[in-house]
């Protein structure tokens, strides 16, 4: 075995059982995740509400459903997440909800969360993977003949899928602010500083620093620590344990769920036979040879080949932010799809100004007034929103007869305990700014908090709160 | 290192966090009752108390409509409007939520003088029971305000409440105060331990049948207050009528309280409240604070709020009365006290929030 060729190794067939169970996790996870957004409420709060979408660029042709359409569209999505748990038809029913669910995320850059792109990137792989040979109802039923065996790199693909999350969230959390700091975790454990027991500690420092310490070796080591033999089982008992007090501690939803059965991909393939009456039989030898010569058809290396693109890719795409200057935090260029997990406490505020450039009239707009609540707050602090806002403003005012005019911001925001500082340069006109993936040069930079950036060094000397646009 | 000597390590890591400093944390449910107490239900028996009074002043009035009665009256509307604009900042619970829903039925902005017009031509005559059974637009200190008020003068306002016309509207002013009365009265008891017990149901957050989960979300509902009360000075109260929402025409109409001038003094309550709500006092007497919540945390920041709060007062303070025609008078002023609110709107919404940790306009939806 030990002399086997990697394509040999990759294709070796291995028990499909615990590709399975996944697939079963993640569509009862999905089930699950669309009936409580139904059951709050957000599927009207979030999609048809709100007056305007903050849609992905190059995505503004995007549209919700009119009507009851887009309930109409989470049934379907529910329906597609049952069949997935149970199964049956699983590839047509990945990639529809492939399909369905990133559109829902593409429509609005306000409800972005890591989990949300992991989702939608796992029903991407999983479409592609023989996941109903095992622990399906097409088994069951006869429609799936055959060995229960997959090749080995389907688990490989799903781990290393599942594994970027931990290994970027941990590479983010290397910096100072949650180091040396303990932020955003001191600000958050102290606001739970009312739970019975353990309130007292949530309001000290030190134990901020400590869990912040514990956090970021749990993110860049459990990966190595599931995939050992001898380390998987403390290393997944800490995986719960991780997952379920973040899930107590702070709103996170169905994340650490979706992460705790998520994991279970690294157990030895067949563990769910220990569950089940009739293990399967281990796969033959026999069953690998096609497999293996399968991998040389022109087809396998094709897949191999986009394996490979997708896997480059979800290596590059969180680092693009090393291409922008300034903090990735503060001007968010880049942070999104980077797995910047529980990062930062960033609150801001926000006025736009709107001027008729040929009689001087001139009209503030508090977003408020326009937004919901929940896109005020994430527009507050993420500049892109604050220029797709902007250009809204700029196309209203246009139909309402007046044909230039400029767009400016007043845009304040705090990241991490930093006292408050602009976001924005007040004095370019967002109007005429593009979108885009090119830098936003009107960020204004995160300047040094002399209570908090100093650290010591006498050579930073601010005493009033810094205001790079100030005359 | 060895898994085992790792998985110690990640355990003393947490151990060593944990053995530091563990001195009491900041208890909000203390803050909580301590403010509910200390604060709102002093402030609401208050504006009970000049409800009130300003009842008894309307029947005097009514039944000797002289111009010193008149006086006597507006003078006590305003005592009335004080201490019910120091309570903005708290305007949640039995304020909004039903059964009560007591805050619109006080104060419903903007004046509808039409809907007043047609229920003085109505040939029945004012009881509290009739305006007890009209909508919100109809009643509370502002239709008030409209019926005893002129701005050309207290001799102009007493023309329009003599005569057989004015007595209709005396009397209406008559029911209005008594209709205030009873709300004032009813919103005490729906916060008060031996009425409704909202502050209990406050601290009991979380368990069935309270309207929050947590008494996080309480303090949280309390920060977002504060942050409202200080953007809705800069945006409406100030900003609306210099006209900065309507491309610079000034839209003296937007004025609160334009009938009695009362304006500029409706906004200065409107700091005393939310002064008083984040140092935790009412006249005299104090307890825990919301200072003392954020000095926990940031006590720049503590600080800094409560400087912001006293330079907008200082800038509201400057502006010329009356504010209907100082927004065309004197809009540099009013100019300098919108920024001044800016940046207290700044100070809370920004710096407080996020030392403490809050939401604004708290959403449940999830975050990661």
């Amino acid at each position: 075995m030990a002399t086997e060729r990697l394509p040999d190794r990759l294709a070796a067939p291995v028990d499909g059982a615990s590709l399975g169970v996944f697939r079963a996790a993640f569509g009862l996870m999905m089930l699950y995740s669309i009936v409580r957004f139904w059951a709050k409420g957000w599927i009207s709060e979030l999609y048809i509400e709100p007056e305007l979408l903050f849609p992905y660029w190059g995505f503004s042709w995007l549209e919700p459903w009119p009507g009851i359409g887009m309930y109409v569209h989470f049934a379907v999505l529910g329906v597609l997440a049952c069949l997935i748990m149970l199964g049956l038809w699983s590839r047509p029913a990945l990639v529809l909800f492939f399909v369905g669910f990133t559109y829902v995320e593409l429509l609005d850059r306000t409800t972005y969360l890591n989990h949300y792109y992991f989702i939608s990137i796992l029903s991407l792989l999983l479409a592609f993977l023989p996941v109903e040979r095992a622990v399906s109802l097409s088994r069951w039923l006869g429609r799936t003949t055959g060995p229960q065996s997959v090749p080995h790199w389907a688990l490989i693909v799903v781990r290393c899928q599942v594994g970027l999350v931990y290994v970027f969230a941990g590479l983010a959390k290397l910096r100072a602010d949650w180091l040396l700091r303990g932020e955003p975790l001191h600000t958050w454990l102290a606001a739970r500083s009312d739970i019975p027991w353990i309130g007292a500690w949530l309001d000290d420092q030190a134990v901020a620093i400590g869990a912040s310490w514990a956090g970021a070796l749990f993110d860049l080591c459990i990966v190595p620590l599931l995939l050992w033999r001898r380390t998987r089982v403390p290393a997944y008992c800490a995986l719960v344990g991780f997952h379920l007090v973040t899930g107590y501690l702070f709103s996170i939803g169905v994340f650490p769920i979706v992460m705790i059965l998520g994991a279970t991909i690294f157990f030895e393939p067949s563990w769910p036979r220990r569950f089940m009456r009739r293990p399967a039989a281990p796969p033959s030898e026999a069953s690998h040879e096609p497999q293996a010569a399968g991998l040389r058809r022109p087809l396998a290396w094709l897949g191999a080949t986009l394996i490979a693109i997708h896997f480059a890719f979800q290596l590059a795409f969180p680092m693009r932010n090393l291409l922008y200057p300034g903090d990735t935090l503060w001007t968010e260029e880049g942070y999104r799809f980077g797995w910047r997990v529980m990062l930062m406490e960033k609150t801001g505020e926000i006025d736009l100004r709107v001027v008729d450039n040929r009689d001087g009239r001139s009209w503030l707009v508090s977003p408020r007034e326009r937004l919901t609540p929940f896109q005020y707050r994430m527009m507050a602090t993420q500049p892109d929103m604050m220029l797709t806002f902007a250009h809204h403003l700029a196309s209203e005012w246009h139909d309402r007869g007046h044909e230039d005019v400029s767009v400016y911001a007043e845009a304040w925001a705090a990241l991490n305990g930093r006292r408050r500082q602009r976001l924005v340069d007040p004095h370019v006109d967002l109007a005429k700014e593009t979108e885009g993936w090119a830098p936003k040069r009107w960020i204004v930079p995160l300047a040094p908090d002399p209570d908090i950036d100093d650290l010591g060094n006498s050579s930073v000397a601010v005493s009033e709160p810094p205001d790079p646009i100030a005359h | 290192m060895n898994p085992r000597s790792l998985f110690l390590c990640l355990v003393l890591a947490l151990v060593l966090g944990c053995s530091g400093s563990s001195e009491p944390a900041f208890d909000q449910s203390a803050l909580v009752d301590s403010l509910g107490t200390v604060v709102i239900i002093p402030t609401y028996e208050a504006f009970a108390d000049e409800a009130d009074a300003l009842a008894i002043e309307a029947e005097a009035f009514c039944a000797d409509p002289t111009v010193s009665a008149l006086e006597s009256l507006q003078a006590q509307w305003r005592s009335a409007r004080v201490r019910w604009k120091q309570n903005d900042v708290i305007a949640f619970g039995p304020y909004r939520e039903q059964p009560w829903r007591l805050g619109p039925r006080i104060d419903f902005f903007p004046v509808r003088e039409d809907t007043i017009a047609e229920n003085l031509a109505v040939d029945e005559p004012f009881t509290l029971e009739r305006v007890s059974a009209l909508g919100t637009a109809s009643r509370g200190l502002a239709t008030m305000e409209f019926l005893i008020f002129d701005t050309d003068g207290v001799d102009a306002a007493l023309s329009r409440l003599q005569g057989e016309d004015g007595a209709q509207a005396c009397d209406y002013a008559v029911a209005l105060a008594q209709d205030l009365s009873v709300n004032a009265e009813a919103m005490v008891t729906a916060w008060s331990e031996d009425g409704d017990n909202y502050l209990g149901s406050l601290l009991d957050s979380g368990e069935p049948g309270t309207q929050f989960d947590s008494v996080r979300a309480v303090t949280n509902e309390i920060v977002n207050r504060m942050l409202f009360v200080a953007d809705d000075i800069r945006v409406k109260k100030l900003g609306a009528p210099l006209g900065v929402e309507t491309g610079g025409e000034p839209r003296p109409d937007e004025v609160e309280s334009r009938y009695s001038d009362h304006s500029l003094a409706d906004i200065l309550a409107n700091l005393d409240g939310l002064e008083n709500l984040y140092q935790g006092e009412f006249e005299g007497t104090s307890g825990i604070s919301v200072r003392e919540w954020v000095e926990t945390r940031n006590r720049r920041v503590a600080g800094e709020v409560l400087d912001e709060i006293e330079n907008t007062r200082s800038a509201v303070l400057a502006i010329p009365e009356p504010l209907r025609l100082s927004v065309e008078t004197d809009p540099a002023l009013v100019e300098t006290a919108i920024d001044a609110a800016f940046e207290l709107r700044n100070a809370i919404g920004i710096d407080m929030v996020n030392a403490l940790g809050s939401t604004v306009n708290f959403n449940d939806t999830d975050g990661d």
